[in-house]
């Protein structure tokens, strides 16, 4: 079953076009994640789900319900923790869980969701005291409430330490499991990378890429990435691995030379090096990480 | 029914705040000197429906500026602090949430005036006034719904921009023109008429019916019309005729445009 459905969706502020003609679906049961440099269109793509803003173009459904004319049909069975959110003023974080209780008209007990992402003890206190971590893990709590069929969690891991961004990864397995769908925007690949089926990469308003993970890796021609440490690096050492045929990218850390490339061009770019006068101190190879295809498929445009 | 939901949520928060509290306060506080001056400067006979009338123009200049003071901060303060996004997302409609944030809101002011009213009424009977039940509920209700129309007011305001400080300002136009500039302006027209010569001619009768649009004018108007037990031989335009549908209007009316208009805007 489709779960998200957009149609050739754009929207336009201005001059500006912040989507361009998306077409994505997301199937019942999928962990997605949406990826994309500053300024892509993610929010926007969120805030067209979630109904803050109208399209220009095209449709956007959730459980066929389309996202402008049937908004609160979406909500009842959508969880969200949106960005740039603000707890409300003079509501302590159970008074927040309560209000979600009772928005949702659904019969749990906040102590027990406020256990589930670890602020039961500062449940008196007013969200408004609270750290950008724990105002992280009271949206995701009032997303939980109701156990919807849809999270939708927009850069969720933001000011959450590493303990509580795993934290935050075992409940959205917990959710996964549970057979919810869950539609992760996110800056921090590896999180994505942790928890995620499959993924979009969205850059400039188009989605240029939807697949697994390992279907992406197989897209940039087996996606594996050669770590050569020379006894220098200059841009003759770089552009001789550049030259090589199946080379994707190059780029300099460290003190390596970090390149993806397929699986036969690894031995010519090492080749390559020797040739250029460039000594080989060490090298390894690894399977490309969902950074090093990010930085393929957007053309060096960091997440 | 998840407007009862976001109305409970705003009545407990401002009731929580202090500024709100301290006007609730002052609003009893002004109702209750009404009260307590009337017996000894009103005329006879001492009735809780004759103190409406006197009352009406203290509480007219109460309840507007508590009612912006209420309602200007519904919308725009948690659009601008980002809260909107975690309030629409739960499953509400935006209408919803508007008319959430006005029934709580009004109902805080609602109380506080029944409250207020209700200490005035015993301040009017005892010891020597006439409690006229019908009539005086009939006033506590007027004056409840006077009160919403101005928190109806502080909400549209709120719901139609994106910032508290731009609700606050057109908050403060609304009050300034409605109470000061409308008064002002249609009396000192209708002074220059008079001076004129002009008494009886189509243009001084809509200079005249114009005083009346205003809600302050149509408050008083119902209020008079409920402690008069004659109506007199005035024009239709002098009465509830006119005032009624005025005050209703007014109830409604801003609020329902700025639904209307929230319901379709873009709030990224």
């Amino acid at each position: 079953m489709t779960v998200i459905s957009a149609t050739d969706l754009s929207k336009r502020y201005g001059d500006v076009l912040a989507l361009d003609c998306v077409d994505l679906t997301v199937e019942a049961g999928e962990t997605f994640g949406f990826l994309g440099p500053n300024g892509a269109g993610k929010s926007t793509f969120i805030d067209i789900l979630l109904g803050f803003v109208a399209p220009t173009d095209g449709t956007l459904s959730v459980f066929g319900h389309d996202c402008q004319d049937d908004g609160v049909a979406v909500r009842e069975r959508v969880g969200v923790l949106p960005e740039g959110y603000a707890p409300f003023v003079g509501l302590s974080g159970r008074q927040h869980v309560e209000y979600a209780i009772r928005s949702k008209e659904v019969d749990e007990d906040p102590a027990d969701v406020l256990s589930r992402v670890g602020l039961r003890g500062d449940a008196a206190r007013p969200a408004s005291d609270y750290s950008k971590g724990m105002r992280q893990r009271l949206a995701l709590a009032m997303a939980l409430v109701g156990d919807p069929d849809l999270l939708v969690l927009d850069e969720p891991t933001t000011g959450l330490d590493p303990n509580g961004a795993a934290e935050m990864r075992a409940i959205l397995r917990e959710e996964a499991d549970r057979g919810a769908t869950i539609f992760f925007s996110s800056h921090v690949l590896e999180q994505v990378e942790a928890v995620c089926d499959r993924v979009g990469i969205l850059q400039n308003g188009r989605l240029i890429a939807t697949d697994t993970i390992a279907g992406l890796r197989d897209a940039i021609g087996g996606g594996t990435k050669l770590v050569v440490t020379p006894d220098r690096v200059d841009d003759e050492a770089l552009g001789a691995v550049e030259r090589v045929a199946g080379v994707e990218t190059v780029v300099e850390r460290d003190g390596t030379i970090e390149a993806t490339c397929t699986n036969d061009a690894k031995m010519d770019a090492l080749v390559e090096l020797h040739d250029a006068g460039v000594e080989v101190v060490n090298f390894r190879t690894e399977e490309a990480s969902l950074e090093d295809m990010f930085v393929e498929f957007t053309g060096g445009t960091r997440a | 029914m998840t407007w009862r939901v976001i109305a409970r949520r705003d009545w407990r928060v401002l009731l929580d705040a202090r500024l709100p509290k301290l006007t609730l306060v002052g609003l009893i506080g002004v109702v209750s000197v009404a009260a307590y001056v009337y017996p000894v400067v009103g005329t006879a006979p001492i009735t809780t429906s004759r103190f409406g009338a006197f009352v009406s123009s203290w509480l007219g200049g109460v309840l507007a500026p508590i009612g912006v003071l209420f309602g200007y901060g519904a919308i725009a303060r948690e659009h601008e602090s980002g809260a909107l996004r975690l309030a629409l997302s739960m499953p509400h409609g935006r209408s919803t949430l508007v008319f959430g944030r006005f029934v709580g809101r009004a109902g805080v002011l609602g109380a506080a005036t029944v409250l207020g009213l209700g200490i005035a009424g015993v301040l009017v009977v005892y010891p020597f006034g006439t409690l006229q039940p019908l009539r005086f509920l009939a006033f506590v209700f007027l004056s409840v719904a006077y009160g919403a129309i101005w928190v109806g007011i502080g909400v549209a305001a709120s719901a139609l921009v994106a910032t508290n400080r731009r609700a606050l300002v057109l908050g403060v136009v609304a009050l300034f023109v409605l109470v000061i500039v409308w008064d002002a302006v249609t009396s000192g027209a209708e002074a220059v008429l008079i001076a004129a010569g002009i008494t009886d001619s189509p243009i001084r009768t809509v200079v005249r019916i114009t005083a009346q649009l205003d809600p302050g004018g149509a408050f008083e108007t119902l209020g008079t019309a409920l402690a008069a037990s004659d109506q007199g031989a005035g024009a239709w335009y002098d009465g509830p005729m006119l005032a009624l549908p005025v005050f209703i209007g007014w109830l409604l009316g801003p609020l329902s445009l700025a639904m209307l208009r929230f319901e379709w805007r873009d709030l990224s």
